[in-house]
């Protein structure tokens, strides 16, 4: 058979050692030769084998660089192995994409080793995901369930937190309408401090504890203060500055409402709607230490309405009823911003007045004025009636330094202006002298 | 025209299972082969090559668009269309199918077809031959789209590629 190639004997190297030193350069060296060598010019195998190897080194280094876009002209099985191995990247390189946007179903087939890890690969990826939506939905039920709204604060990145849709609901403003939280503060009652420094003190990384836990006022985007809670935790990097804040905020403002309520009606009388028994002990300790600490006085006045049994007896307990509302309404009225009255009993009320000095003339003033509400008469039902009472006073610290002793003293003096005839008021005497009674109207 | 004697229809495949009990559904690719040349023969013979070609391109597209009727109708989604595809032409041995690029919500699209049911292991004859094939993949296209495709094969085992890679174009 003959050979395609003409090669003879030459100066020590044949030309079958030149062609054969050439293609195995072009096979093995960095830089081959880059010319045919002479004898093989015009040989269309030796050419379409030139071409092959340099096509195939050309398609090599740019799959090494991760380039997938070449061009193959090389038939047969090398060129058709080159233009596969291109088909099964680009292909994978497609099936990766569409992975990526989210098509977790895609596999890829036929290649070996490489198709059951890559298919693993993303078996696991789909588990993955499916298990965080579910756990995400899970989350999600839950909080909708409590009503409550999340919030997760990125320190560094303020201008994007993320508000859940119950939270912008609990504040009654929308997403777009929320204030830079920078501002939050603001938007805290002024009374609320704790709250006030707590979120001060997260934005500007001094808060120390790990969690929070506040109950507080806040203007909702109706303009009305409303109660919240907020319960949530402090993430720190590895230097302990503060990087995330994330939490829940409940509506509070129905409980609050009713503690308040239930305080109020346990500090207050039902029928008048002044201090009680109760808040009157309370209040008469803080002015008695205030009256110690400013060096004044303060007089406490026992008040009992004259032959108010009658008016239950005559009249019916509604009228009682009636006259003890308006009673309580003319008292209130008769005293100053600081003064406090208070029904202790029956038809008992005991009003506390601060005083400069135990001079009592000041509280003579009082007097007179307490004097002429309460000589107009009252409006029983379409049946007017006259209110008369009797008053005992006493002044603290000059006649007791104690609760207990100033009523008894204020008690004693009721007792003595009842005995002299009713519609009068006593200062206690502490000598036991009996002053003369001061009928209101001579004062 | 009325009266045809073979319009298509996919009912006209038959029930292997009842055709073919000992044999069953499955036959050699030289069998296949051996029809669609001949077949492709005489009609070159009869009425010219470029006659032939528009045949089989007519034949692959009516084909393509009766698979795409059987097993592909109700796929919206464009990466379960092509999971479905590549599912349904290895398990009837038509062809492994990779996609290596699509753009434009599937206006074009560069596919290959290796172990090609036409043109695997032919020797090497200089020109591409997957016309039918060509028409297949146009059909399938269309049905899934609503739009009118153009596929030409742009490589091929028998020029020497070992590789059938086909280029199809939505038609404007």
């Amino acid at each position: 058979m003959s050979s395609p190639f003409r090669l003879e004997a030459k100066d020590g190297l044949s030309e079958l050692d030149e062609a054969v030193e050439y293609f195995h350069s072009l096979m093995f060296d960095p830089r081959p030769k880059d010319r045919l060598p002479s004898s093989l010019e015009g040989n269309e195998k030796a050419l379409s084998l030139e071409n092959a190897i340099r096509e195939t080194r050309r398609v090599l280094q740019k799959m090494r660089r991760g380039e997938y876009d070449y061009s193959v002209s090389t038939k047969g099985l090398v060129g058709g192995l080159l233009k596969a191995l291109q088909s099964n990247l680009r292909h994978v390189i497609w099936t990766a994409r569409c992975i990526s946007e989210g098509d977790l179903s895609q596999r890829i087939d036929f290649m070996g080793e490489f198709s059951e890890v890559f298919n693993l690969m993303t078996l696991r990826l789909a588990e993955a995901t499916q298990n965080l939506k579910e756990e995400a939905e899970r989350w999600r039920l839950a909080l909708e369930s409590s009503q409550d709204g999340v919030w997760d604060i990125n320190i560094r990145d303020l201008d994007n937190p993320f508000l859940s849709h119950n939270f912008l609901e609990i504040l009654r403003t929308p997403f777009e309408a929320m204030p830079p939280i920078r501002r939050w503060g603001e938007f805290i009652h002024p009374e609320d401090i704790e709250a006030l420094e707590v979120i001060r003190a997260c934005l500007d990384d001094s808060y120390p504890k790990s969690t929070l836990d506040l109950t507080f006022r806040v203007k909702c985007g109706d303009d009305v203060f409303r109660w919240r809670s907020a319960k949530g935790q402090v993430f720190r990097d590895e230097a302990g500055h503060i990087t995330r804040l994330i939490g829940v905020i409940g509506d509070i403002h129905a409980r609050k409402m009713r503690e308040e309520e239930i305080s109020r009606r346990a500090m207050h009388d039902a029928l008048t709607r002044l201090p009680n028994r109760e808040l009157f002990g309370q209040q008469i300790h803080r002015m008695m230490a205030y009256a110690s600490r400013t060096g004044t006085c303060l007089a406490l006045a026992m008040l009992d309405l004259d032959n108010f049994k009658q008016v239950n007896d005559t009249m019916g307990h509604h009228a009682g009823d009636l006259l003890m509302v308006e009673v309580g309404r003319r008292l209130q009225k008769s005293l100053r911003q600081s003064d406090l009255v208070a029904r202790i009993g029956g038809d008992e009320f005991v009003m506390l007045l601060p005083c400069a000095t135990p001079n009592h003339e000041g509280l003579l003033k009082v007097m007179e004025r307490l004097r002429a509400n309460l000589s107009r008469p009252v409006d029983l039902d379409g049946t007017p009636y006259s209110i008369t009472v009797s008053i005992g006073l006493a002044v603290y610290p000059c006649d007791g330094d104690d609760p207990l002793t100033l009523m008894k003293c204020a008690d004693v003096a009721m007792y003595r202006a009842k005995a002299l005839g009713r519609n009068a008021w006593c200062f206690w005497n502490p000598e036991g002298d009996r002053k003369e009674p001061q009928p209101p109207s001579q004062v | 025209m009325s009266g045809r004697k073979y319009a298509f229809s996919w009912n006209l495949l038959g029930d292997i299972n009842i055709g073919r009990p000992h044999l069953g559904n499955q036959t050699r690719v030289e069998a296949y082969r051996l029809m669609q040349f001949t077949l492709r023969d005489v009609i070159e013979a009869k009425y010219g090559t470029e006659e032939a070609d528009a045949v089989f391109y007519a034949a692959g597209k009516m084909a393509g668009q009766a698979f795409y009727e059987y097993y592909l109708k109700g796929i919206e989604d464009v990466g379960e269309f092509v999971r479905e595809l590549q599912a349904k032409l290895k398990e009837l041995k038509i062809g492994i199918l990779r996609v290596e690029s699509m753009s434009e919500e599937v206006g074009k699209l560069v596919l290959t077809v290796d172990e090609d049911l036409d043109c695997s292991g032919l020797p090497e004859i200089g020109f591409g031959i997957c016309v039918y094939d060509e028409g297949f993949i146009a059909g399938i296209l269309e049905n899934f789209t609503d739009t009118p495709y153009v596929v030409k094969e742009v490589d091929c085992w028998c020029t020497g590629d070992r590789t059938c890679r086909f280029s199809a174009v939505r038609a404007h």
